[in-house]
Parts: C-alpha cells; structure tokens; sequence
C-alpha cells in the first residue's frame, strides 16, 4: 500500500530544492564576495607594490643614486640614515649641479627636503634629503 | 469472529464488506474477498506481465462499473489471472474496518491465496467462499453445505501481493513522477552548480593568498588601503614639487635678475630672487601665477622671496 502522501514527496522535494538555492546563493554571494576581494586584492597590491618599488625600495634607491652619482664628476658627500639618503656638496659648478639636479629630478625619488644657496656667480651649494 | 492468523508478526485477515470491524496493533497482512476485485482467467499470447497489464483495462471495460481502477496479473500454467480492483473502495472498506493503514503489511487476492486450497468455506453466519473452476468466489451460506469456517492461520501467502494507490485521487502516478523527476533534476543541477561555484571560490581565495604573498601585503584590507594611501600622497606630492622647482628653475629672469637660494622643506618651497634697483618682479609673479605664490619684496636688499605651499 502506498503509505506516503505525494503531496508530501514533493513538498519534502520542493523543500530540500528551496534549501539547496539557498546554499546555492549564499555560496555564489561568497564567491562574489571573493572575486571582489581578489581584484582589490590584485589592484592594491600591483599600485602598492609599484610605489613602494619607488619610495621604499633601499636597493633600488640606492643604485639609482650611485648610478646618478657614477655619471656626475662633482664632489658630493651621501650619508644614509634609517630613513633618508643625504646628499650634500659646498661650491658646485653651476652647470654640472644644474644636471645632478635634473636627473634627480627626472627619478621618481621622494625628495623631502632640498636647499640650493648660490656662492657666486658660478658655483652653488646643495643639500638634498631623500627619503627611502 | 474472524479468523486471524499469525505469520512473521504479521496478523492475516479475510477483508469482506461483511467483515465485523478489527482491533489490532500488530501489522496486518489483508486476503481480500472476491467481492472487492474482480478476476478473468485470458489466454492471450503475451509474454509479460506488464503487457497483459497494459490490456486489462480494455478487457474489463464492459464489465465495469465507471470507476478508476488498477489491475494486476500473474500467470498460472499457461492462463493469464487478470484482476481489477478499486483502490478507492478497498481504502475506504480498511478505514471503516478499523484497520491502521500505517500497520498494512501487505494486501493479497483470496484467489492467489485460497484457489487451490478451499472447496467451501463459511465466512460468516451469511457468507461463504468456494473454489469453482479454478475462480474463488463468495456465496450465501446457505448455498453450501460446509460447516467449516475459514480457518487462514494455515495459510502460507504467495508473493502475489498488490498495492493499494491511496493518493491517486490527489495525483496520478505519471504526474506524480514528472514532478518528481524534475524537482530532482532541479535539485542535481543546483547543487552541481553549488559544487562548482565553491570549487570556483576556493581557487579565487588560492589567487588571493598568492597576491597577498607576491606583494607583501598586510593581513587586513585597511591596512593595505592605509599603506597605498599613504605611497599615493607621497607621489602626488612629489609631482608638485617636481612641477614647482621646473617652474622656478625655468623661469625667463631679467638680466639683473638670478637666483640665490631655492630650498624645499615640509610642504613649501622657498625661492629668493636678486632682483635689482628697478625691483621690477612682474616676469617672477607671471611664470609663478599658476602656484599662488606668497611674496614679499625686501627693498633694501632688492631681494624677492617667493613662498609656495604645496
């Protein structure tokens, strides 16, 4: 003898169905959830990772600076801290500061702090602070 | 009295509509009486069960009243046994009969169970059943001569066993299984689909490790946020200056007119001109305008100084 209501199979099924969309969309919420996290995650990371490469990166700076350095004859004395590379030169010709100071310049270093003081009419001082 | 028979744990009993009402726990096997199916021996060349299934209703169609009814056949030697009862009937006969559908153990035809084994037996004080020809039917006591009453605690049952549709009135069977089936195949395809998208999650929370890994990153977004935040200040800063001390350095000076000092500290940039006699700043002011520079001109010493503020 049938014993089962049908009536209650299919609302035994229409009911694990419901249950089943309900974890079903609260597992695609989560999956949302996570690919909104990941591209964050991706976009942060590649910006933070870029400028840190720039602002943070003491490897990086400080070749970039000997290299600038390597190809400029003037005399300039570099002290380092924990947080910033010291430049620093007394009585420079004009012309060759002028190019020291360009291709500091032209890096993407973050230059904190910079005093320039004309000496004469051909040679300056200079006192550059950059952080790292 | 009725006879009742224990077998298995199960109680027999013989379902007539004459039959007094029961009182019974245990589980009950049910023998029906003829006079709630109805039974044809055919000779048809079928082979299977379910084909002479198929034929019945066509065969009992002149015989019976207008009713739903459901059938069943087995084959005896080489006759066919085809049986139409009313599911309807028979519940609604159990039910006024006291009889807890839920302890039904399983329903027999008296034909299956007593052809072979009777030739006439009482009921009751009114009814008795027979075997003719092979066919068990019901009688008027007083058509027989038999004083036996049916004794069926003997009785061993067959397999011949049918189920009783008690909901066919709500649904019918193929309806019932093409809800069924598609309320399944709903249920497949959404818990394939919750399989994969968690598949799915797992793989985009790896790549989010690997990032957080790659880059360095800080356990908590905020953290990180406050980091870039912190690394974009810096770069929008540094264009400023960069914009500021261009300008200054490229500024178009009078031939009095040079630069002596230029400093960057904190957020503002100190330039101070030698501007001559004529104190004439008006080329400075103009190459500076788009910095709104703060300037004071010291007279005795014919000095500019230009303060901008990033």
């Amino acid at each position: 003898m049938n014993k089962v209501n049908p009536l209650y199979l299919i609302m035994l099924l229409i009911t694990i169905l419901i249950l089943t969309i309900y974890y079903y969309t609260n597992t695609k919420q989560a999956f949302q959830s996570n690919q909104t996290y990941f591209h964050q995650a991706k976009k942060i990371g590649l910006k933070t990772h870029a400028l840190w490469h720039i602002y943070g990166d003491k490897k990086f700076i400080q070749s970039q600076i000997e290299n600038i350095l390597s190809q400029s004859s003037l005399h300039v004395k570099t002290q380092k801290t924990e947080n910033f590379i010291k430049i620093s030169g007394n009585r420079l010709p004009y012309k060759q500061l002028n190019n020291f100071l360009s291709q500091i310049l032209n890096y993407p270093f973050a230059v904190q702090k910079l005093k320039i003081i004309k000496n004469d009419n051909t040679h300056a001082s200079i006192s550059l602070e950059i952080l790292w | 009295m009725l006879d009742i028979a224990f077998k298995n744990n199960a109680v027999t009993v013989f379902l007539d509509k004459n039959s007094p009402g029961f009182n019974i726990d245990a589980s009950v096997n049910i023998i029906l009486s003829p006079s709630l199916y109805w039974v044809r021996k055919l000779t048809l060349p079928v082979k299977s069960k379910r084909e002479i299934v198929k034929l019945l209703p066509s065969v009992f169609d002149d015989t019976l009243p207008q009713y739903n009814y459901s059938y069943y056949a087995y084959k005896n030697h080489d006759t066919w046994y085809g049986f139409a009862y009313n599911d309807k009937e028979i519940i609604e006969l159990i039910n006024r009969k006291n009889l807890n559908k839920s302890k039904i153990s399983n329903i027999y035809f008296a034909q299956t169970e007593l052809a072979d084994k009777i030739t006439a037996i009482k009921i009751d004080d009114d009814t008795a059943i027979c075997s003719q020809d092979g066919a068990v039917i019901t009688l008027p006591s007083s058509w027989v001569k038999a004083d036996d009453r049916l004794d069926i605690s003997t009785i061993a049952l067959s397999k011949h066993k049918i189920d009783l549709k008690a909901y066919e009135d709500i649904i019918d069977k193929s309806s019932l299984y093409k809800i069924l089936a598609i309320l399944i195949v709903f249920i497949l395809i959404v818990a394939a689909k919750d399989i994969v998208i968690k598949k799915a999650s797992e793989a985009v929370n790896q790549k989010t490790s690997k990032i957080f890994t790659r880059y360095n990153l800080m356990p908590t977004m905020i953290q990180n946020k406050s980091i870039l935040s912190s690394y974009l200040q810096t770069y929008r800063k540094q264009i400023k200056i960069r914009n500021a001390i261009a300008k200054i350095l490229n500024l178009r000076l009078h031939e009095n007119q040079k630069l002596t000092f230029l400093s960057l500290n904190n957020n503002t940039i100190t330039a101070i001109f030698s501007i001559g006699k004529n104190n004439n700043t008006n080329n400075i002011l103009a190459g500076l305008q788009n910095l709104q520079p703060r300037y004071t001109v010291d007279k005795p010493t014919n000095q500019l100084t230009i303060k901008i503020t990033l």
